[in-house]
């Protein structure tokens, strides 16, 4: 499967994936319309007005292989 | 500056002309003993190599190709050193229509590596402007997490991604 990015990180706060969407997504021109995550607080938060301002769903399957 | 002066007097090609000295430096505006010294050197890397060819136009043009191949194939991609290259250089004796100095060749080892770093910027930046373009249209769910190797990744997957027309895939 294709992936936007795959990067080494010191933190997962909300700021970290904010960085790496803008550059990585949102600079491509790529309008996101949702975000899927295992609602983990900074995950969720980057839906909120101040990031994408967009849904925020939790993934059915959360799965650790 | 020397290279210019070089060109001139080679592209004059006052022998061809049968022109004299005093004559040949007044069309070129350059002191006759440069002219008669230009002209002696070039006579002698001609005797030495035993054609006139890297003298010309398209002798330099190829004079530079090869060079650049050499040092391309062999001292970044084969990791050949300055000094074997230029022994190379030796080998074929091209010493004396080139300055093929292992300080010389160095110098071009690090200027072909600048240059092929700066070329792939800009095919960087090509390509990028091409992905703004065709990925302009493109709207996506992503899906992220993080997970741990060594280190720990941040990671983005397009979950479902479709277009402003109504198709997702």
């Amino acid at each position: 499967m294709a992936t936007f990015f795959e990067e080494t990180s010191e933190k997962r706060d909300s700021e970290s994936w904010w960085a790496l969407i803008q550059s990585r997504v949102l600079d491509l021109g790529i309008s996101v319309k949702g975000i899927v995550s295992d609602r983990a607080r900074a995950l969720v938060s980057l839906a909120n007005a101040q990031h994408l301002d967009v849904v925020s769903m939790p993934d059915l399957f959360h799965l650790s292989v | 500056m020397f290279k210019q002066i070089w060109h001139k007097i080679q592209s004059y090609g006052r022998s061809s002309k049968g022109e004299s000295l005093r004559k040949a430096s007044k069309s070129l505006k350059i002191p006759k003993s440069t002219i008669w010294y230009q002209e002696k050197r070039s006579e002698e890397r001609s005797a030495q190599m035993g054609t006139n060819y890297w003298n010309t136009a398209k002798g330099q043009h190829d004079l530079k190709r090869m060079i650049i191949s050499v040092i391309y194939t062999f001292g970044i991609k084969g990791g050949a050193g300055a000094g074997r290259i230029a022994e190379h250089f030796n080998h074929l004796n091209f010493g004396s229509v080139a300055a093929l100095s292992q300080s010389s060749i160095r110098r071009m080892i690090k200027e072909l590596e600048a240059s092929i770093v700066w070329y792939k910027d800009l095919q960087e930046a090509g390509l990028k402007a091409e992905a703004v373009v065709a990925l302009q249209e493109l709207e996506a769910i992503l899906g992220l997490d993080e997970t741990w190797l060594d280190e720990m990744l941040l990671v983005c997957l397009p979950i479902a991604i479709g277009m402003s027309s109504g198709y997702f895939f």
